[in-house]
């Protein structure tokens, strides 16, 4: 009936689930909400987005190159796209201009109907331009690569975001942002570009930050509830392998054989 | 977005979460099927979807010319580009024909191999910054690189064969551990996101906030 070689994944799958719906249903019944600090990442946004106010220079946003439906990156999207509807709301807020940059046709009316309504809800619809505000490039890495980099130079930003998933374009658009001398955030999943972003930008997301930094800027305050529930899963986890860890010594390998199964 | 609107997405999204979930763990040939038309549905919706990204890239770039802006040449370039690929790809019928590949082969690949080429460029300004020894930190990044870079180069084992031995132990231990860590995280981290996705909680995929 299940596949096989995946008993255990059902089984972790199901449980670490479990955990995070009922830590999610405790902080949305109002039972026990959570108290979270607020991410150093969203500190930086908000710094970024204020600098660019006060230098009275336009804000670049990147959700990334990969699709809402990819096998792998379909999450660092839907967390771009999610911290995008936070970006453009302060931005418009504070009055900067925004500009972001798409990759992904089926990224394109998701991202315009998220910025679209981040100006509704700060009451200047007027200021959203069709086709300007959130601008379609290519859904060619290196073509989206280069228009971005151009854009970036031609509108001079003073604050780069580059979140959801990008690959090798990421080193090329994080330097050419330092270039420029924008204030760069940025978050990924993807390991391999993590530290380019970590040497060339102000602030840097690693990993499930990207998600976590998605959660907590989410207006729902009850969504903070499932940073807790992760927490509580990542104990568990590293308590499993650290259990693992000492049976294996001492020649049991009872949860090696578990993961396995 | 109306609400009815957003209710059937939410709908459709919950359905296709739960196939897709269950195709993965469980073994039969109906689910399967299903899952592969979901799939498909996803590649169809992509191929609709593209035709948006032309009409926004062509609007943009008419209204560039048209308002006679600086980079109006650049426009003009891009959408005579776009109309010569559009109408090759429809004369010849492919986009695997020679003419539409001949084009393709001799200025779309080059350019991206001479992008991606600028990355050594880039690698070696970022490396220039983050290896400033400013701090502790970056001293103890600065010499970890030194030792990988004589593990990867072949100079390293040349001068010392201790040396590309330390390098591939800092790779090992210290590299290898803490990209598992990261990973767990990313893993979890993905499933936190599925789950308020599946559930109804976040709305960002249907272009809604909460």
């Amino acid at each position: 009936m299940l596949n096989q070689g995946i008993v255990s994944w059902v089984i972790i799958t199901f449980l670490f689930s479990g955990i995070m719906l009922g830590v999610l249903y405790l902080s949305s019944t109002h039972k026990y909400i959570p108290k979270i600090r607020e991410h150093p990442g969203i500190q930086a946004i908000k710094e970024a987005l204020g600098r660019a106010t006060e230098m009275g220079k336009p804000v670049a946003y990147s959700p990334g190159t990969s699709t809402l439906y990819d096998t792998k990156y379909a999450g660092d999207t839907a967390a771009a796209l999610t911290i995008l509807g936070y970006t453009a709301r302060q931005a418009v807020k504070m009055g900067s201009k925004l500009i972001v940059g798409i990759a992904q046709p089926t990224v394109l009316p998701v991202a315009e109907e998220i910025v679209r309504q981040a100006y509704r809800a700060e009451n200047k619809p007027e200021e959203y331009i069709e086709e300007e505000t959130v601008q379609f490039y290519s859904p060619n890495q290196w073509g989206f690569a280069t228009s971005y980099i151009g854009m970036m130079h031609r509108e001079k930003v003073a604050a780069n975001f580059i979140f959801g998933g990008h690959a090798a374009e990421a080193m090329v658009i994080a330097e050419s942002g330092a270039t420029i001398g924008a204030m760069q955030v940025a978050g990924s999943t993807n390991v391999y570009q993590l530290p380019y972003y970590l040497v060339s930008c102000d602030y840097t997301l690693i990993g499930e930050d990207e998600f976590a930094a998605a959660a907590y800027l989410s207006d729902n305050p009850t969504h903070k509830g499932i940073i807790f529930g992760q927490d509580i899963t990542k104990l568990i986890s590293a308590a499993l392998i650290i259990l693992g860890a000492i049976l294996a010594t001492f020649g049991n390998n009872v949860v090696k054989t578990f993961l396995s199964t | 977005m109306s609400q009815i609107f957003k209710k059937t997405a939410s709908a459709v999204l919950l359905i296709v979460a739960v196939v897709l979930t269950c195709d993965y763990f469980i073994k039969d040939a109906t689910l399967r099927a299903v899952a592969n038309d979901m799939n498909n549905w996803a590649v169809v919706i992509g191929a609709f979807a593209l035709g948006l990204g032309a009409y926004s890239l062509t609007v943009r770039h008419t209204r560039a010319i048209y308002q006679k802006r600086t980079t109006w040449p650049y426009s003009a370039l891009l959408l005579g580009t776009m109309i010569v690929f559009i109408g090759l790809g429809l004369f010849t019928g492919s986009v695997s024909s020679p003419q539409y590949n001949w084009i393709y082969t001799l200025i779309v690949q080059p350019l991206s191999s001479a992008l991606y080429g600028m990355n050594a460029f880039f690698i070696a300004s970022a490396s220039y910054r983050a290896f400033r020894a400013r701090s502790i930190e970056s001293g103890l990044l600065l010499v970890a690189a030194i030792f990988l870079m004589l593990l990867n180069a072949p100079i390293g084992g040349v001068i010392h064969p201790i040396l590309p031995q330390i390098g591939k132990m800092i790779w090992d231990l210290s590299g290898a551990t803490g990209m598992r860590a990261i990973l767990i995280g990313i893993g979890i981290g993905t499933l936190a996101i599925g789950l308020r996705i599946i559930i109804g909680q976040e709305k960002t995929p249907l272009g809604g906030a909460d």
